[in-house]
């Protein structure tokens, strides 16, 4: 018997060894093949959102250009470094900031985020009010988010204004399987689709009690204690926060219902949408477009609560970086709907005439979020805004006076100098010159940057942008062949450009050539068939120019430009029925042009 | 129902469970003859669901190819004449082949015939088929059977129903290895009980497998992918580290799947000769081929090759028996088949042909080797040689066609230095193979491919702990099918 004992001792003992060993080895092994930088998770579940910002949250971290920053949260997990009570003090006024990483602000402290800029020009001007401005945006979150957070949250604070951040992948990322509809029916016929979704709700990713679990796994102090310490308990906190807090994916109601009645994305739909009894207008639009209208039904629902508490609410479209800067990256912008920009206070026009003016880093390098000095600047021209749109009392602000640029360029402090110490900074100004066609300028900085960086497809293609608009087809040429050899990305583009080049320098046979090798790589750019249709036009080959103006329009019906030389080329060819339903295509989508009428009208006299 | 997933351990924890249960009952009997009849009875129904779980309609092949095998090894035995042994091992094996055939290369075939007579107007249609899971290993499994039976190596099985076990035995019913009959049919003959030791064993073998499947296959292939899926966008530096790559991939893919089949079968009480025999550490081809998928590889030696050297058919006359051009075209023809038996295209042929010229040569300079034993640094050559060998054949087996094919060759020959589309992790590819190369060394050493500890001890709990750890830290949470499901 004892024997026994003994025996089971002696084994758990080799178990718990073997175990700690074990522990040991796995410490070393991702300590040295996957260190990780950042320990604590930002984020936890809440307000039936899978990533609110966790309250009492403290770190330090290093940006991309190797400047230290700290996020810090308040009990109630606004981003801000002191207490604020759900109930507003009297003689305040309160400002709540909605948004994503550009509201959250990424990789800056939290004085560096435009909600406390706001907060500090607000109060300098002020008097008698004083003004909060609350920062709950949080990184990654999209539409249906800002409406869970404000309504299980957000109206708690008795805000007097909602500022709602959208930014530009807000739709790409709208989930749309969070939706639930009274009733949802779809009628097809052969011209146009109806559909109908009566009352639809939001409902949270997760009920209370699973919320609660799941929080509670993710903020054990003791977790985050020993993940500080251990790199393999990190590791493992890693994992399990991502088994974890992935929300649940119920199968979207409206995905479903749109295969099952076989809809297709370019079928026109007709959308019949009633929240409680109130119908909302929508124009004829095709089913690609469904993220619009989700997001215009969230836009709805938050638009009534600001009715039913009483508060002001202001849109506003973020600078989306590629935007200020002219370069709008081909591939993955596709997708991204362009937001209806008439309901938004769109701060671009703006944005971009001071990046124009003053050399200012207000982006991080090869990112889309602000730095300090851009949050600065975005908090001044909101305000502006808001004043002019009588949301808010205060005074308006010129930014273009010389000590408010000083102070939007101070906010910037160590980052300024880190940027600008790159080489891409170089770029980004010659980005900067180019789209003030300050042209000079822009060659200038240009040769400077690729003196430090020869093989950079992107400067090349810069430089060939710029000779292109110079008209120097043949330096155009020279920078465009050697940006298309470091290049593959912008590919189709370059050759695209470079066939342009070639095409008005009048060599038509390379510009053909180079027009076929670009359709190789992306065959379904109409724009490509579209030139290579007016080099036949041009060259009197129309049958030619016919065959490639009608793949065009089958890739993008709605181009009446294409309409327009199609129909002429159809008439040189004598062709005059078919001249006749181009142009009848050009009016409709262009009631006023008057070249397709006066056509049309010679064309039914004859 | 992969054995990755929660489907399987559900399966699978169910199935345990009653074979539990039917243990139980059998101790407390004298004759254990019924639980033993129940035991590979339900074994039967539980694969059956395991195969019909992909898709119903392919059980009906499975039975179909045993019924084949059962009756032609009937008749084989039974057969006085020798002739006609003969001949009904050639039906059995014509049908079954039949079935691979249509399933797996009808299309193949079609293709091929319609590209030929295409001047003359002559067109076979092509057909929608479905390619069933595993079919070319039980089927190869299938007809073992009968070859065994015909070569005396086994006899004829007690009943249809070991015989049905036998094929559709699940834990190397989709993927391998290739079991013989002489392996597997005596395990069948008496009740082999539930062991502690069986089950502490095959858990650790299976463990192993699914270290190999999940925490390092799986996590090279998204860094290799992109480079297979277009090369031109690739430095040939990246090309030849992605085949170093691929090396690692498959290997750890394909043995992780043998090793988890060979221990789940241990865990109820069958042993499966292992399928993999630290294939890296080859020092000649020959060597690579008696190491790599041994189970495929020594069906064709045993059932093809050995009775092509020994025939006296046609081109094969009795002179020519030990002649170099004889052994060429043997290893060429069972080579190319071998190419083929992994998939419907002329690229896999080509692999095998590939694969067997590297022997034709490797038999050459053999009869120049004098000494067993040779130097260290002609044995780092020999394996220098036999390693980037098979990288190059690796090209043939993973580019998705002929034309990627080409480019990767000429990029790996014509040095060429483009910029790279995103960082290629050349680090985690070297860490990686210098990880396996460790694993094979060990293996080696211990001169066992399994690692297996008792419990209790500090090894065994340190293993067991690192490696579910390791499998579940580095687990990719979207899981990469195995690669050999498709042949």
């Amino acid at each position: 018997m004892e024997l026994t004992v003994n025996n089971f001792l002696k084994k758990t003992a080799f178990t718990i060894l073997g175990i700690i060993l074990s522990l040991a080895f796995l410490e070393v092994f991702v300590r040295s093949f996957f260190y990780q930088n950042i320990t604590p998770s930002l984020t936890a579940p809440g307000f039936g959102i899978p990533s609110a910002m966790r309250p009492n949250f403290k770190s330090e971290a290093l940006n991309s250009v190797g400047v230290k920053y700290k996020i810090q949260t308040n009990n109630n997990r606004i981003r801000r470094s002191g207490p604020i009570g759900y109930k507003k003090p009297p003689n305040t006024f309160r400002i709540l900031c909605i948004g994503d990483s550009m509201t959250f602000g990424l990789s800056i402290s939290n004085n560096e985020t435009y909600s406390y800029y706001l907060e500090e020009i607000l109060n300098k001007n002020a008097e008698e009010v004083k003004f909060e401005v609350l920062n709950a945006g949080v990184t990654g979150w999209e539409p249906v988010d800002y409406f869970l957070y404000l309504k299980n949250e957000g109206i708690k604070y008795s805000p007097d204004l909602v500022i709602v951040g959208i930014d530009a992948s807000d739709m790409v990322n709208l989930k749309s399987n969070f939706f639930e509809f009274e009733k949802l029916s779809a009628k097809k016929s052969p011209d146009v689709v109806n559909i109908s979704l009566i009352n639809p709700n939001i409902k949270p990713y997760f009920d209370q009690v699973t919320e609660t679990i799941r929080e509670g796994i993710l903020t054990l102090p003791f977790f985050l204690q020993i993940s500080e310490v251990s790199q393999f308990l990190n590791l493992v906190r890693k994992n399990l926060s991502i088994d974890f807090t992935q929300p649940p994916k119920p199968t979207d109601s409206l995905t479903k219902l749109v295969s099952s009645k076989a809809i297709n994305s370019k079928d026109i739909v007709n959308w019949d949408i009633a929240i409680d009894s109130e119908r909302l207008e929508f124009d004829q639009s095709s089913l690609s477009e469904t993220q619009d209208i989700l997001f215009a039904i969230i836009q709805n629902k938050i638009k009534n609560l600001a009715k039913e508490k009483n508060f002001k609410l202001a849109w506003v479209k973020m600078p989306y970086a590629p935007e200020v800067f002219g370069t709008i990256d081909p591939k993955k912008d596709k997708d991204k709907s362009p937001l209806p920009s008439s309901k938004f206070i769109n701060l671009l026009k703006e944005f971009k005439a001071f990046s124009g003016k003053n050399p200012i880093p207000l982006y991080f390098p090869h990112d889309i979020h602000f730095t300090p000095s851009g949050n600065r600047l975005f908090a001044y021209l909101l305000l502006n805004s808001l004043i002019e749109s009588k949301k808010i009392d205060g005074k308006y602000l010129d930014v273009n006076t010389p000590t408010i640029i000083q102070e939007i360029e101070k906010s910037n402090g160590e980052i300024e100098e880190k940027i600008k110490q790159l080489p891409v900074w170089n770029l980004i100004l010659a980005k900067k010159y180019k789209s003030l066609h300050q042209l000079a300028r822009a060659t200038e900085t240009l040769k400077l940057y690729l003196e430090q960086k020869p093989n950079s497809g992107e400067g090349l293609f810069q430089m060939g942008l710029i000779y292109y608009d110079l008209k120097q087809w043949d330096q155009a040429l020279k920078y465009l062949s050697r940006a298309f050899k470091f290049n593959k990305f912008w590919g189709p583009e370059i050759l695209n450009l470079q066939a342009k080049s070639y095409y008005r320098k009048g060599d038509l046979l390379n510009a053909e050539k180079l027009w076929y090798q670009a359709i190789n790589l992306t065959p379904n750019n109409s724009k490509l068939y579209r030139n290579l249709g007016s080099l036949y036009f041009d060259n009197e080959r129309y049958k030619q120019a016919v065959e490639q103006y009608n793949i065009s329009l089958r890739l993008n019906p709605n181009e009446y430009k294409v309409y327009l030389v199609s129909g002429l080329a159809y008439l040189k060819l004598q062709e005059h029925e078919k001249a006749i339903t181009m142009f009848q295509n050009v009016v409709r989508l262009q009631p006023n042009n008057a070249m397709a009428k006066g056509a049309l009208f010679q064309l039914t006299q004859k | 129902m992969v054995f990755h997933s929660f489907a399987f351990l559900k399966f699978f924890v169910i199935t345990y469970f009653i074979l539990f249960v039917i243990y139980l009952i059998s101790k407390n009997l004298k004759d254990s003859s019924t639980p033993h009849l129940i035991n590979k009875t339900f074994l039967l129904i539980v694969s059956y669901y395991f195969y019909a779980y992909w898709d119903v309609r392919f059980l009906s092949l499975i039975i179909l190819s045993t019924v084949i095998s059962y009756f032609s090894g009937l008749f084989i035995s039974k057969a006085r004449e020798k002739k006609q042994k003969k001949r009904f091992l050639f039906i059995g094996l014509a049908l079954n082949l039949g079935i691979l055939g249509f399933f797996k290369y009808y299309n193949f075939f079609t293709e091929s015939f319609n590209a030929l007579t295409d001047s003359f107007g002559v067109s076979l249609p092509l057909l929608n088929i479905i390619l069933p899971v595993g079919i070319s290993f039980y089927i190869f499994q299938s007809m073992s059977y009968s070859l065994d039976i015909y070569f005396r190596t086994v006899k004829p099985a007690n009943n249809f129903l070991d015989l049905a076990l036998f094929i559709s035995f699940f834990p190397q019913l989709v993927a391998g290895p290739i079991v013989r009959s002489s392996h597997f049919l005596p395990q069948l003959e008496r009740y082999s009980p539930l062991t502690l030791k069986n089950f502490s064993d095959g858990f650790q073998i299976f463990l192993f497998g699914l270290f190999l499947k999940v925490a390092v296959a799986d996590n090279v292939a998204p860094i290799i992918d992109p480079v297979f899926k277009d090369p031109s966008d690739y430095s040939s530096a990246v090309i030849w580290f992605a085949l170093l790559g691929y090396s690692v991939q498959i290997f750890c893919d394909f043995c992780g799947y043998s090793e988890m089949a060979i221990g789940l079968a241990l865990t109820i009480g069958f042993k499966i000769p292992p399928n993999f025999k630290t294939p890296f550490l080859s020092l000649n081809i020959a060597d690579f081929w008696r190491r790599w998928h041994i189970s495929m590889s020594s069906w064709f030696r045993d059932y093809l090759f050995i009775p092509l050297q020994l025939s006296n058919l046609g081109i094969f006359s009795r002179e020519s028996r030990n002649t170099l051009y004889r052994a060429t075209i043997n290893f060429l023809i069972v080579m190319g088949l071998i190419g083929l038996w992994h998939g419907s295209s002329w690229k896999f042929v080509l692999f095998g042909l590939f694969h067997g010229i590297g022997l034709t040569i490797n038999h050459i300079l053999s009869t120049y080797r004098r000494t067993k034993n040779s130097h260290m640094v002609i044995n780092v050559i020999n394996w220098t040689i036999t390693f980037l060998f098979v990288l190059c054949g690796w090209v043939l087996f993973r580019a998705e066609n002929m034309s990627l094919v080409l480019e990767m060759y000429s990029k790996m020959f014509l040095w060429e230095s483009v910029q790279n589309i995103g960082e290629f992790q050349f680090n985690s590819i070297l860490y990686l193979f210098a990880g396996i190369m460790a694993i094979h060394f060990w293996q080696f050493k211990r001169n066992s491919e399994n690692f297996i500890f008792k419990p209790g001890t500090i090894a065994f709990s340190f293993y067991i702990f690192s490696l579910v750890s390791l499998i579940y830290l580095f687990s990719p949470r979207n899981s990469v099918n195995f690669i050999y499901f498709q042949f």
